[in-house]
């Protein structure tokens, strides 16, 4: 080819390429907790909350993590988005006030041991309970993240939603595992 | 400018041309307002940013993402096929690390009738993958080759022959040694793989290039299969943090015995590194290095005669090592109706080259390629 000999040229080229690419990003989440925290948002679009379970138009609706929280920055892209009227807001919780304020509530693997104790006290709130504990839908959990074939899907307790007097979509139960207590 | 070549070359960009608008048109469609999200926006997400994914989308997004050509393992349970079409255009004769011009070759080597003065080759490269478990992934690899060479006599006439046919089949374990393929972050990969002699090492074209005279066996490089059995040792890097994935790669082929034309080609040490970057879900370009060296061929085929007539036909000519500098992307579907399908593309250029010639440098290469894992 025309340019053959100058292989040096080249050389440079490729160097200035590389020295232009865009230097790390202070970004550490992974993708498994990306694609969770998207799943949580669209959740809030999939379920219906009792209209006097909600907090009044034009305040907030909330997303607590109780326990070690495994997102990293993965739930930041959440906040301040509008669902159903409302202002999404995302935040570690861990009274059992704040655990009541939240409309879905995503429990950390790291409050494996509590889990009996922390549904029983959830039991009459209308919240979605969300976890990635095996079993935890079984046990009385409403959502459960699953593995899948490099994939993240989850399991649903119909019931345990039902007996709560939230309505879960067909077109997210179409593709949930469905499993019952 | 020989008609076959044109048609090779237009061939192979068509190709790669279809592909990028089956790609494009897949995007178009995926940003159809999907589930009464604004989903013009997803292509403009914040990296980290899958909020724009609608349900069924997030249900069919991979969280180990491949990023390069080259290593990856799956994890349990997982199946990939892929196609890889390979393009390499050589033209130039060099000698050592220096261009030589035809002219040198015959002053040089009296014995030699023609000089080669370009080659072409096409590979259509078709693999499929499975991984029993984490820790395991398993490959078999099997190419159809076509080549072709340009031939210049003394009297300064030029003629071409053609070769095509199956490659040599190879099948690979990898065994993640540290590390975790689910975790991401730093892995290292045991290779473990051997080569079968499914190749023909008898390609034959017409004398001259010419219809009317008889068929006459081709050099060593246009042959597609080895006629050896190989090993084919291997260790393997990956790393990922954040949109940042690299890794580095070294596979031997270590060849066995003599085939039936009484000859070994030598053994391939190849090396690669990378490093690549996620600007957002479905986009990743990437920059790759790659070294290859590789040996002579031991014993000789009779074939060519005692006195080989092109320094392809010899074999103390066929040794080389050459780095290649690629730039490519990686593009996965995240939606539409190519959800799930990953394309990638990268071309690349020789910023290095050694060759025990006269041989045939580089010129470029590009490779596309297509993967479904499910
Ligand atoms: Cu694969």
């Amino acid at each position: 080819m025309r340019f053959k000999g100058i292989l040096w040229l080249r050389a440079i080229a490729a160097l200035l390429v590389l020295w232009a690419a865009p230097g790390p990003a202070a970004f550490a989440g992974t993708r498994e907790y990306e694609i969770k925290a998207a799943y949580l948002y669209n959740f809030l679009n999939y379920i219906e909350w009792p209209e006097q379970s909600l907090p009044p138009a034009g305040s907030n609706i909330t997303i607590g993590v109780v326990g070690e929280n495994p997102f990293g920055p993965a739930l930041d892209p959440l906040k301040g988005k509008q669902v159903k009227g409302r202002t999404l807001t995302v935040k570690e919780v861990s009274s059992a006030e704040d655990l009541k304020g939240c409309q879905i509530l995503f429990i950390s693997a790291s409050e494996k041991e509590r889990l009996p104790q922390l549904l029983e006290s959830l039991k009459d709130a209308k919240i979605v309970t969300v976890s990635e504990i095996d079993g935890f839908a079984q046990r009385g959990g409403i959502i459960n993240f699953i593995y899948e074939r490099n994939r993240v899907r989850f399991e649903i307790n119909q019931d345990a939603a039902r007996s709560k007097g939230l309505t879960i979509s067909s077109d997210l139960l179409k593709l949930a595992r469905v499993v019952k207590s | 400018m020989n008609k076959r070549y044109c048609k090779n070359t237009v061939r192979g960009l068509r190709l790669a041309f279809v592909l990028c608008g089956l790609l494009s048109l897949s995007m178009m469609e995926s940003r159809a307002p999907a589930m009464g999200m604004d989903m013009d926006m997803a292509p403009f997400m914040k990296p980290g940013d899958l909020t724009g994914l609608s349900l069924q989308e997030l249900y069919n997004l991979d969280i180990v993402q491949m990023n390069v050509l080259g290593a990856h393992t799956h994890p349990a349970g997982e199946f990939m096929v892929g196609y890889q079409f390979m393009y390499m255009d050589m033209e130039g004769i060099r000698s050592g690390g220096h261009a030589i011009s035809p002219a040198e070759v015959f002053a040089q080597n009296p014995s030699f009738a023609f000089a080669h003065t370009r080659m072409e080759m096409e590979e259509h490269m078709f693999d499929v993958m499975y991984a029993p478990s984490d820790r395991l992934t398993l490959m078999a690899m099997l190419s159809y080759k076509q080549m072709s060479m340009v031939h210049l006599t003394r009297a300064n006439t030029t003629f071409s022959q053609h070769g095509d046919g199956i490659n040599d089949l190879q099948v690979m374990g990898m065994y993640t040694l540290l590390g975790d393929i689910r975790k991401g972050g730093n892995r290292l990969v045991l290779d473990g793989g051997m080569s079968f002699p499914t190749g023909s090492i008898d390609v034959r074209d017409h004398r001259l290039g010419d219809p009317s005279q008889p068929l006459q066996k081709l050099e060593y490089p246009m042959q597609p299969g080895s006629g050896t059995y190989a090993l084919l040792p291997g260790l393997t890097y990956l790393g990922d943090a954040g949109r940042w994935a690299w890794g580095a790669q070294t596979i031997e082929t270590i060849r066995l015995g003599r085939n039936s034309s009484s000859y070994r080609l030598g053994n391939e040490y190849l090396g690669s590194a990378w490093g690549a970057y996620g600007v957002c879900e479905w986009f990743a370009p990437y920059m790759r290095l790659e070294g290859k060296v590789w040996g002579n061929v031991h014993g000789a085929d009779p074939a060519y005669g005692a006195v080989p007539a092109t320094a392809e036909a010899r074999p103390d000519k066929q040794a080389g090592q050459r780095v290649n500098a690629l730039f490519g992307f990686d593009v996965y579907v995240p939606k539409g109706i190519m959800m799930g399908n990953r394309f990638t593309i990268e071309g690349g250029f020789p910023i290095y080259e050694h060759l025990t010639g006269p041989q045939l440098g580089l010129s470029w290469t590009i490779n596309v390629g297509w993967t479904y894992a499910f």
